[in-house]
């Protein structure tokens, strides 16, 4: 038993004793308990006991507990008290994290949101991005797809680039972080992460706020910080679950009397010969098959497991911490899933009044594997879903499908598809990163008020990707050019992060209060690459260790370096708690410019004024918040390339030329390079509301935004004739206006306890202006063969950056749309035929709408047929506690977004003898079923994208559900244990929307200019997970 | 502890003062142009950078031979394609389209670079002269190619130094051609004797010649009808044949056979594109031999898409005894793998015609340590002595004055190899000779067939039609065969069907008139 008792004071003092406990009956440990109007000052244990000092009994005691209401005690003669801390629902006094400080959320003047981390920490996720969705106002989050380990987009007010990275600057404990996803360069820091070891998320949204990160601050900021020690006993957790994943929802494909009827269509003399063998077998028959489900073949029900252990404490002197974490969550595909083990240490100590010193490590080792089910390019049958849907469901022949590699009935020159099982079991591709963090720092008081502090990090990734295609993969099988082939790669990265900071806090004449904060930073980041790849493998068995013994076939190395020099200082003033003013500058210089170019200025200016404070708001009382808030800055953007600003040349495997045969590698211009280029600026200007009432059991913050980004840093497209496609230029205006809402409520705080936070952002992107002579910018998505030309989205002066583009569909034609001659239908003359010449059209094939009326469907008959950006989104959590039950229920949605589900392009189009199609294909026109909606088969040849395959992606999901139960003090007591909660967590259980593919949360080959877009995403999983959560 | 924060600080001074030179980081992934072109082996490598644009699919791949040089030779085999350049049906957006006219350009700016530093090496002066020809020749050989399919194009003559330099207007067609004339003549008194190399991939001076004769009789046709030309046609011609090494092969399918084996004749095969294999990865192979030549999926032979169809006329055109028929026509399939026997058409289906292949290249004769299923490693000539001699006469028959008695001889060599009469124990040698005496007129007429024998499905069928004038008409008088064609080759008859008067030219790529603020689109587009 550990009392802490500071002051001993003599006299006719009385001890006073007691417990203090959560509305659950659990002791609180570590709660301060103050002698009102002394300084004696006492702190509960870990049994929430305590003893204090009193001078009389007829004083007051305080009892202070960080996210509890403060509670101030008559004691009235009494020396024995129970405490009953009450959990706050205000967030007014919580410390938000600022960037380079910390600040009171009542003092603060730009608008910051908080993630509340005990609601996030209850979903089952490997990293908190994947649980950030609907939690914070104007923070957009967009999973691409659902492998374990995909990239995860986040957006914080808006697309604010055309070709770059939209995504936040990433701040973890203090070290910044760009673009973690990128996946170009080493081990991803977010990855790394485990979600329990994390404090506090606090996202910078407006100029005020982000300035301070100066030139990377235009996309927001997110700030992590980690757990430390804490003035405690020492405590030990252990927190673990176990659980299933399976799909959401599956894909139905045509059973085999289907499949065999839809051959029938497209090709009647092959079907009779095969599958009706030659009129040995009856159509009929096929309709008492089963046939394989592929879909069943390779998902499965997935399990998920997580231990995590942690140990801290401290005195008032020393304070430290340790966690342990290992998670394996295995995917819903075969041979696909995440693992990591990962640990911390942090150390905190006071050396003397003045100089304080403090050290953390983290080491975090994962692996990601598991073939990417979209990312084929070069033809679209190249993705594993494909295979899933598109194989055959029967053979007529002895043939055992799920044993053959290659389909023997399909002409292997014309196809790509191969068995989804084998390729799942035998291409491997697995990234195992590694990443170790230290920061250290050193604050010391140089005057009284005037604190200097020096941090630093250092941070060393590494990440290795190995792929192998066995001799029973699509690219590794014995007709391939390769044959058995593999690959190692290694990629390594370096960085340092120093910053110096003076900070200088004091309140004047009671009423002025001066808070203002100097630095210096430097960092420098370098990465290199290395890799090999050999084919023809001799000996199979030997997986990547037989590298040695094929042929060489391509080597890759890298390496590139980049440095940032900042001076920043900030000043906040705030006059008798009313008025609040914040200014801050920030100059930085980046290695990435040249020249005049390289230093980039970053103002911003906020004022706040604290009505609640005033006079006249002194009566009514009922408001316990009333804050306005405005501001303008300017913040900027350097996500270009290291090297952009420069000219290259380079030698690359395909610039060479054979002179007889011995070939020469060539040295080419690969890049322009544009001296010029300057720092991406965008201007931002902010008002907001933060309302309180009757003591904070109701809040609202509402914000309003306009930001306006310029000089964009755009890969601009270049007149080809110049010899470059393209070239980086800050070209190009972006505006995004948008309103944000969020709403806190505590309905019932009684012994049932219900506190509920609800948030909705809208935001309104508007291109206004792209490279000098374009009025709109066309861009195509890569998922395959002729697809990769087909222009799917449009960015056009005044409309969103990203919509999708195509033609408008008209049905199908139909017999009336014909002459016939008693053999052949022929289009009548007058009509348009759908983009294929006039003599192919059939009855039953697509029709499309032929805007302009020239009587062809071409390229000037295209539109914007879809917005792949929301009109809102938002999120509602729901926390309710009871005795020992506690149930928190989390619903995300998001609203008015279109999806282009390019899936349906392929699987309900009938283009190709031997392959399956989705169910919905039934519904096709086919002389037999005239009134058929969807196309014929083989009668949408015309490779375009038109509204027919863009669906609304809207949905409500009920994202996260967790039910607790903590055991009883009384009985655990018995065992050593402080705390124990048994609970259930379900993720992602329902998902109400009216899109018919896996998951509308999808957003494959995502970017600035193509969102929504869905082609062979892997499915995303439903977790249960059960698990238990003991404190020693 | 105040020392050391003061130390502290002074660190920090230090480093401010030091920042400029702490954010000043170098490249060290690729060298920049200014450190560059230093010696001859540098040099020698971005002149290795000037050549690969002729061996990109976009060029002499495929586009140049098979989707760009749609005639009354061949037909677009790939009937699922619906919308492609070869049809005529594309939009300006199509990707081909832009693919092409940006690797020549790219290469025109790599030339460009190469010329602007060349002074700077360190190398020996004969040798620079050398290099600084072949740029200089390729740069107009891009160019050539560039106006002969788009018209009118803008003529960069310096290197693209900011991206900013977006704008630029099309020359005019004789700025363009004196442009290409004057360049390759200078070229020609630097480049390398053809006997230097042995091999036919580096541009030597017969290449030149041989390239002038071509651009002079553009020059004297459609568009820029200069008939001045037609002297310096024969002049340059004459200068290849003067020269006293070249010759044509005994056998003519030899030739091709020669580009899938590896083996230079020079003496024959005077400039080639050079395909390569490096291991395993196709990074220096074309598609010679796969997107057209015999059609099958033995990959013992070699696969081939057999994507280049044959128009019947053309096959009816030629003399039965005339061995370039069933050389550039095949007359028998393969067997599947392993085998590779060879299979004849059977009696129904040999008749048909249209179902046969551009077969001039096969890659039953591909050396290659591995066949690629998709790309081979067989050159593809660019200039022939075959295609100098009928120059020589077309041009010489085409000037003021009586013909030489030299243009029939020359026309008479062409025909006797092709019927046989070079090889050992030939006999009645002048058996396939063109009447002697014939008029100028008949003499064109027999010139315009002879190339086509000759040179058929070499990349030159469309440029031929086009400078005669002819090209649009030829391709619309196809279209009455359609009729008699078999039903599932009809769709052999799209791009006639398509064809109009726009399409002389290729349209400007969207890319270029969206950017380009001075380009000027063709007319029909």
């Amino acid at each position: 038993m550990m009392i802490c008792s500071v002051t001993l004071v003599y006299g006719q003092e009385r001890q006073v004793t007691g417990r203090v406990l959560n509305n659950n009956g659990e002791p609180l440990e570590a709660v301060t308990v103050k002698v009102d109007g002394s300084n004696t000052v006492s702190r509960t244990n870990s049994n929430g006991a305590f003893s204090i000092k009193v001078p009389n009994t007829n004083g007051r005691l305080v009892f202070n507990y960080l996210g509890y209401e403060t509670q101030t005690v008559q004691l009235d003669g009494r020396t024995v008290l129970d405490i009953k801390m009450v959990q706050s629902s205000s967030m007014l006094e919580d410390v938000v994290v600022i960037g380079y400080g910390e600040q009171k959320r009542s003092d603060l003047t730009g608008a910051i949101g908080s993630v509340k981390m005990k609601d996030l920490q209850k979903a089952p996720v490997k990293s908190f991005d994947e649980a950030l969705a609907g939690r914070v106002a104007g923070v957009q989050v967009t999973s691409s797809e659902g492998q374990p380990g995909s990239t995860i987009d986040i957006v914080i007010r808006g697309i604010g680039s055309i070709t770059q990275n939209v995504g936040p600057l990433y701040v973890i404990d203090g070290m910044p972080v760009e673009s973690p996803n990128d996946g170009g360069l080493a081990a991803n820091p977010i990855n790394a992460l485990d979600p329990a070891d994390i404090e506090s998320i606090d996202i910078l949204k407006d100029a005020s706020a982000t300035a301070i990160y100066g030139a990377r601050g235009g996309n927001g900021v997110v700030i992590i910080t980690t757990k430390r020690g804490a003035l405690s006993a020492p405590t030990i957790a252990y927190n673990t679950y176990y659980g299933f994943q399976n799909s959401t929802r599956r894909q139905e494909v045509l059973g085999p009397y289907d499949f065999v009827k839809l051959q029938w269509d497209i090709d009647s003399v092959r079907t009779k010969g095969l599958y009706l063998q030659g009129g040995e077998v009856d159509m009929e028959d096929y309709k008492l098959l089963d046939g394989i489900n592929w879909e069943n073949q390779v998902m499965r029900t997935a399990p998920m497991s997580n231990h995590h252990l942690s140990f801290k404490g401290g005195t008032a002197q020393t304070k430290y911490s340790a966690s342990l974490s290992r998670i394996n969550q295995e995917g819903i595909i075969l041979n696909s899933g995440f693992n990591r083990t990962q640990g911390r240490i942090t150390l905190d100590q006071e050396v003397n009044k003045k100089l304080k010193l403090g050290l953390d490590a983290s080491y975090s080792n994962y692996k990601n594997y598991g073939t990417p089910t979209s990312t084929a390019g070069y033809n679209h049958e190249l993705n594993l879903l494909f295979s899933v849907w598109a194989y055959r469901p029967v053979s007529v022949t002895n043939t055992n499908l799920l044993e053959e590699g290659l389909d023997p009935e399909i002409e292997q020159s014309q196809e790509h598809r191969f068995n989804p099982i084998m390729t799942t079991q035998n291409e491997l591709r697995e990234n195992y990163g590694t990443t170790f963090t230290v920061n250290g720092y050193a604050e010391y008081e140089l005057f009284k008020n005037l604190k200097y502090k020096l941090s630093g990090t250092f941070y060393k990734g590494n990440r290795r990707y190995d792929t192998f295609n066995g001799s029973n993969s699509r690219t590794g099988h014995e007709f391939t050019n390769f044959q058995l082939n593999g690959s190692r790669a290694f990629y390594e990265s370096d960085r340092w992060y120093v910053s110096n900071q003076l900070t200088y806090i004091k309140t004047f004449a009671k009423k002025h209060y001066v808070n203002a904060m100097a630095g210096f930073t430097a960092e420098r980041t370098s990465g290199l690459n290395f890799g090999a790849m050999a084919i023809r493998l001799q000996n199979e068995n030997l997986g990547l260790s037989g590298l040695d013994e094929g042929e060489p076939n391509s080597i890759s190395s890298f390496s590139t370096a980049a440095s940032m020099a900042s001076f920043m200082a900030r000043a906040m003033y705030s006059y008798d708690s009313r008025y609040l003013f914040t200014v801050t500058n920030r100059l930085d210089g980046s290695s990435r410019l040249l020249g005049d170019n390289v230093y980039g200025f970053f103002p911003s200016f906020a004022a706040a004024w604290r009505i609640n404070n005033e006079q006249f708001m002194k009566r009514a009382t009922w408001v316990s918040n009333a804050k306005l808030r405005a501001s303008w800055g300017r913040t900027g953007n350097n996500a270009i390339g290291n090297f952009a600003a420069h000219a290259a040349l380079q030698s690359q495997n395909t610039s060479g030329y054979g002179f007889g045969g011995s070939v020469i590698r060539g040295v080419i211009p690969t890049s322009l390079g544009n001296a010029a280029l300057k720092w991406e600026a965008s201007e931002q200007t902010d008002i907001g509301l933060d309302m309180g009432f009757f003591k904070e059991r109701l809040t609202f913050t509402v914000d309003l935004y306009r930001k306006k980004s310029h000089d964009l840093l755009m890969n601009a497209n270049l007149s080809p004739s110049t010899g470059y496609s393209s070239a980086m230029k800050n070209i190009g205006k972006i505006q995004n206006d948008g309103l944000e809402l969020t709403l806190g409520f505590v309905p019932v705080r009684k012994a049932f306890t219900w506190t509920s936070d609800f948030n909705i952002s809208f935001n309104r992107n508007k291109v206004l202006a792209l490279v000098d002579n374009e009025t709109s910018r066309l861009t195509a998505v890569g998922w395959g063969d002729d697809w990769r030309t087909v222009e799917a989205y449009v960015a056009k002066i005044g409309q969103p950056v990203s919509q999708f583009y195509g033609v408008l569909w008209d049905g199908v034609y139909t017999y009336d749309d014909f002459d016939f001659d008693g053999v052949n239908y022929t289009l009548k003359p007058t009509l348009t035929a759908n983009g294929m010449g006039a003599n192919t059209i059939q009855p039953g094939h697509i029709k499309y709408k032929d805007l302009n009326g020239d009587r062809l469907i071409n390229e000037y008959d295209k539109v914007v047929i879809g917005n792949p950006l929301p009109k809102h989104f938002g999120g509602w959590s729901n926390n309710f506690m009871y005795k020992g039950f506690d149930l928190s229920v989390f619903l995300q949605w998001s609203y008015g977004n279109d999806i282009l589900n390019a899936n349906r392009l392929i699987m309900e189009s009938g283009y190709k003898y031997n392959t399956n199609q989705f169910a919905t294909y039934r519904d096709r026109w086919s002389p037999s079923n005239p009134d058929g909606t969807l196309p014929a088969a083989r009668g949408s040849l015309y490779k375009t994208y038109s509204d027919r395959v863009v669906e609304d992606g809207s949905f409500l999901r009920l994202k996260t559900v967790s039910l607790g139960y903590n055991l009883p003090t009384n009985y655990i007591s018995k065992v050593k244990l402080s705390q124990a909660r048994l609970y259930f967590t379900a993720q992602n259980l329902h998902t109400w929307t009216n899109y018919s593919g896996y998951d509308p949360e999808v957003s494959i080959r995502a970017s600035a200019l193509v969102s929504g877009f869905d082609y062979s995403a892997y499915p995303r999983a439903r977790t249960y997970t059960f698990g238990l959560n003991v404190t020693f | 502890m105040k020392k050391i924060i003061l130390t502290g600080f002074l660190g920090v001074f230090l480093l401010i003062t030091s920042c400029n030179k702490f954010l000043e980081e170098t490249p060290t992934d690729f060298v920049a142009p200014a450190n560059y072109y230093t010696n001859e082996k540098e040099v020698f490598s971005a002149l290795a950078g000037v050549y690969d644009i002729l061996g990109k699919t976009g060029t002499y791949g495929r586009y140049l031979f098979f989707e760009m040089d749609m005639s009354d030779e061949s037909y677009f085999g790939l009937s699922s394609t619906s919308q492609d350049i070869a049809l005529l049906n594309y939009d300006i957006g199509d990707t081909k389209l832009l693919t092409t006219w940006s690797l020549l350009y790219e290469g025109i700016n790599r030339a460009n670079m190469l010329l602007e530093n060349i002074d700077k090496a360190d190398m020996p002066d004969n040798l620079r002269e050398v290099y600084r020809g072949e740029a200089l020749f390729l740069r107009a050989y891009y160019y050539f190619v560039l106006t002969t399919n788009w018209g009118r194009i803008p003529l960069r003559l310096s290197s693209t130094k900011t991206p900013s330099d977006v704008d630029m207007a099309p020359a005019t067609y004789t700025e363009i051609y004196g442009q290409i004339a004057s360049d390759m003549e200078t070229a020609a008194d630097k480049v390398a004797d053809i006997t230097t190399f042995n091999n036919a991939g580096r541009v030597s001076k017969s290449a030149v010649w041989g390239v002038l004769a071509r651009v002079n009789l553009k020059m004297a046709g459609a568009p820029l009808r200069d008939i001045s030309r037609y002297a310096e046609a024969k002049k340059w011609a004459e200068k290849v044949i003067n020269f006293g090494y070249h010759r044509l092969n005994a056998d003519y399918s030899q030739v091709f056979k020669n580009h899938a084996q590896g083996v230079y004749d020079t003496r024959e095969s005077i400039w080639e594109v050079e395909f390569s294999y490096i291991s395993g990865a196709q990074h220096e192979e074309g598609m010679v031999g796969s997107i057209n030549g015999i059609g099958t999926s033995n990959t013992t032979v070699g696969y081939s898409y057999g994507a280049q169809r044959v128009m019947k006329p053309y096959y009816d055109l030629f003399d039965e005894d005339d061995e370039r028929r069933d050389w550039n026509i095949n007359t028998y399939t393969y067997a599947t793998a392993p085998s590779t026997a060879q299979v004849p058409y059977a009696a129904g289906t040999a008749a048909i015609i249209y179902n046969r292949y551009a077969s001039k290249w096969r890659r039953e004769f591909e050396v290659s340590p591995q066949k690629s299923t998709n790309t081979t490693v067989i050159n593809f000539p660019l200039l022939r002595y075959a295609d100098v001699l009928l120059m020589y006469a077309e041009a010489d028959n085409m000037l003021p004055g009586n013909r030489s008695t030299q243009a029939d001889e020359y026309v008479n060599m062409v025909r006797r190899r092709a019927f046989g009469k070079l090889k050992a124990g030939a006999t009645d040698i002048e058996a396939a000779d063109l009447s002697p005496g014939l008029d100028e007129v008949l003499f064109q007429q027999a010139i315009q067939k002879e190339r086509s024998f000759e040179l058929g499905f070499e990349g030159l069928r469309r440029f031929d039609l086009i400078r005669w004038g002819t090209y649009i008409l030829t391709m619309e008088n196809l279209r009455t065969y359609k009729a008699s064609a078999n039903s599932s080759y009809q769709f052999g008859f799209r791009t006639v069907e398509n064809i109009s008067d726009r399409d002389t030219l290729f349209a400007i790529p969207r890319n270029e008139m969206t950017v380009n603020k001075l380009m000027e689109q063709n007319n029909g587009w």
